[in-house]
């Protein structure tokens, strides 16, 4: 169970990633670990997924957890087929966004 | 427009993309195999497609891009162009107008998209795709990196992956080693950079069309695939995602063909709202006002140092307002092209066989008038090919070419732009306009009345001789309204029509509705300015013969009988009449009247102003000018002086005849 669960708003994308990243990196700075709950959010783009990678680095960097609530599906799998995250994916990014299951 | 508000540049940016577009289809309809209307019409399409993601019009570029995409596959040879696709993308191009303008029902896209989709099954029924089953595998091993602030601008990435994908079979993998640590990252850049491999017949030009927009600041290395192309995808994909691959053909800061034609077409004009070139219009205006004054004081002065002054400026002054006109001038081609897509719905709408023949498309005229000409010349055209050109069954019983004929010409003539809408159909029904007019109690019963008073009844408010109305015409309420719209432009109209061979309409507009070339004359104590292009001569009227005329404002001008108005009766000024009247000949095409005025003052440089609305009634006067001494003179409008002059004529024969 993580210490702290964020949500993301309905519509994640370069409109309204700025205040969602200054969010995340507040939690990931205030917990040990931090699940990304984007179960709401029906619109993303790649700006969401770019902040989303840029918080698992920093995560990793200062030894704190992130993680997705829920599997990547719906809106979020279909922006991660688009942008080529899931073409040839490193063991790290299966864990990460499909909790060990393949994508393919 | 605010210049600072993007999406109103974009729509005016739209509008003339889709207008492309629609001419592209048009002239397609006629040669489906034309490679070179394919790839204008596509590339219409494309930078639509791109530049509405790029203003946040995302509606209108996800539904473009099912139109591009079909027509990228008849671009390649996959599936050919068929008059039902043209149809299909034609009507798809209306939706796009109103996904434009944010009023498009989403039902409308997806029945158009369903059609789209039949369309294409058809076409590819028709000449299916050629499959290459044995043939080398071709294709592009990329890398690119977009520019940082590309995402900030309006690119959307996902949709340029989409549109490589659309190019063929497409392995992308996204690197994303330069993503910096969250607190370092500036969330709306873009830090991805992706490794593409495309597979298919696919040119470099595709693939930078893609990236059209942000060519210059992104970073593309692009090498053809070799022959290990032909071994399986797998160990190509491995390859791609494994090597860095070498930057053999570096291509940031080298805009591609395509990029330096678009960006070397953008240096050579510049948008400018039409409202600021109004604003510059009326200061020219005012500064011609303030020349003409500064002129006048420093003839009557004694100071040559200001004279020399003062015709410098005038000088100047006029030069600057001839490039002024000039700028406001446009082809009358931005306006006939309005027309061909209207000849074309007609002619599917009846059923009629309908060709649109345009003539004289370089000439220029002002803007504004270009404008408001618009909605009078769509009642005409609808009128013609409605009312005036028959059926095809009809035009072969009486011998003519099944295909119907309306021919819209424009060209100068002193001062004047006369646009010509000419049919070869039926003509109008003499009997039929008479009897109707008598209906409506227009007319006397048995009243004589001209052929140009017969055939000017049709512009009668509530007229109309269309036995049915249809949704095209024959609601009466066109022609009445078209010859109020011409009038206000100081513009006329005629009508001439033979029985069986067809009508010709003629519109005739000034140049301009800002500045005009005056005659300056004085009757009474009242200063008067007379349109120049309308004057043809001036003659002595001497009291020996005002005095003969009198009872009879006719006079012999080489052996033709002239009518002529006092105006220093008609504006009820009071005065006596000079010794040395004057008769300024005045002529509308071809009928002439004279205006007698008491002294030719000379030539006037007229900037315009309109009539307040409480005297904009007042026919006799079309607008008003300030003179060089800050009076003000009423510029005539000789269009009703010579109706009015026209009529005293008639009245005056059928008196003599009495």
């Amino acid at each position: 169970m993580a210490d702290k669960s964020l949500g993301a708003p309905c519509a994640l994308n370069v409109r309204t990633v700025s205040a969602f990243a200054d969010q995340l990196l507040a939690d990931i700075t205030n917990f040990s670990s931090v699940e990304l709950d984007l179960t709401e959010c029906e619109e993303l783009d790649l700006a969401a997924l770019q902040a989303i990678s840029a918080a698992r680095i920093h995560a990793a960097d200062t030894g704190k957890t992130l993680s997705l609530s829920q599997p990547a599906h719906g809106a979020l799998r279909s922006v991660l087929d688009r942008a080529g995250f899931t073409t040839d994916p490193s063991p790290a990014d299966v864990d990460f966004w499909f909790h060990g299951e393949s994508p393919q | 427009m605010n210049a600072e508000d993007p999406a109103a540049a974009f729509r005016i940016e739209a509008g003339e993309l889709l207008e492309q577009v629609e001419q592209g289809l048009l002239d397609l309809g006629h040669s489906l195999a034309d490679m070179d209307l394919i790839n204008a019409v596509f590339r219409g399409l494309h930078t639509l497609k791109g530049s509405g993601a790029m203003f946040g019009f995302d509606a209108l570029a996800a539904f473009t891009h099912h139109c591009e995409t079909a027509f990228d596959r008849v671009r390649k040879g996959q599936v050919p162009a068929t008059a039902e696709l043209v149809a299909v993308i034609l009507s798809a191009q209306d939706h796009m107008r109103a996904l434009v303008e944010g009023d498009a029902p989403d039902a409308d896209g997806e029945a158009i998209l369903a059609r789209l989709q039949h369309a294409l099954e058809s076409a590819s029924g028709a000449e299916p795709p050629v499959a290459e089953p044995g043939a080398d595998r071709q294709g592009w091993r990329l890398f690119f990196r977009l520019p940082a602030d590309a995402m900030a601008n309006g690119t959307n990435p996902l949709m340029l992956l989409d549109e490589l994908r659309d190019l063929g079979e497409a392995h992308i993998v996204a690197r994303t080693d330069e993503i910096p640590p969250l607190p370092d990252l500036v969330a709306t850049q873009c830090h991805i950079g992706w490794d593409v491999t495309l597979i298919g017949d696919i040119s470099r030009e595709d693939i930078e069309d893609v990236f059209i927009f942000v060519m210059d600041d992104m970073t593309l290395e692009l090498e053809p695939l070799g022959d290990e192309t032909s071994d399986d995808t797998a160990e190509a994909d491995s390859c791609a995602v494994a090597t860095s691959p070498v930057a053999d053909t570096p291509q940031a800061g080298a805009p591609s063909s395509a990029a330096a034609a678009s960006a070397a077409k953008a240096g050579e004009s510049v948008r400018v709202p039409a409202e600021r070139l109004d604003e510059l219009m009326d200061r020219v205006g005012e500064l011609v006002i303030a020349q003409s004054r500064l002129s006048q004081l420093a003839h009557d002065g004694d100071d040559l140092v200001l004279r020399s002054v003062s015709e410098e400026i005038e000088r100047l002054a006029n030069e600057l307002r001839d490039t002024m006109m000039v700028v406001r001038m446009v082809p009358v081609a931005s306006l006939f092209s309005r027309f061909r897509r209207l000849v074309h719905d007609l002619a599917n709408d009846t059923g009629k066989q309908i060709a649109l023949v345009t003539e004289g498309e370089s000439t220029e005229v002002d803007k504004t008038v270009i404008e408001r000409l618009f909605d009078p010349l769509v009642h005409i055209i609808r009128n013609s090919c409605d009312h005036g050109l028959e059926t095809a069954a009809e035009r072969a019983a009486a011998g003519k070419p099944e295909t119907g004929t309306v021919r819209l010409s424009a060209h100068q003539a002193s001062g004047e732009v006369l646009i010509t809408i000419r049919d070869d159909g039926r003509g109008i029904d003499r009997e039929r306009v008479r009897a109707k007019a008598d209906a409506n109690g227009l007319i006397q019963p048995g009243q004589v009345l001209s052929e140009s008073e017969l055939l000017s009844l049709i512009f009668h408010p509530g007229f109309s001789t269309a036995a049915q109305v249809t949704n095209l015409s024959g609601r009466g309420v066109g022609m009445d309204v078209v010859k109020r719209t011409i009038e206000s432009l100081r513009g006329s109209i005629d009508v001439a029509s033979t029985e069986g061979e067809g009508s010709t309409i003629t519109l005739r507009i000034p140049l301009t509705l800002a500045i005009i070339q005056g005659l300056l004359v004085r009757v009474g104590n009242g200063s008067y300015v007379i349109p120049l292009a309308a004057v043809e001569e001036c003659i002595e009227l001497s009291l020996e013969e005002d005095f003969r005329s009198r009872g009879r404002s006719l006079i012999n001008l080489r052996d033709r009988l002239v009518p002529f108005l006092r105006l220093r009766e008609l504006f009820a000024t009071g005065t006596k009449p000079d010794t040395h009247q004057k008769i300024v000949i005045v002529a509308i095409g071809n009928e002439r009247v004279g205006l007698v005025v008491d002294q030719i003052i000379g030539n006037h440089q007229t900037v315009i102003k309109s009539l307040s609305a409480f005297h904009s009634g007042i026919a006799t006067f079309s607008g008003a000018t300030i003179l060089g001494d800050g009076n003000v003179a009423l510029i005539l409008d000789v269009g009703q002086l010579v109706a009015m002059g026209q009529s005293v004529d008639t009245e005056e024969k059928i008196h003599a005849v009495g």
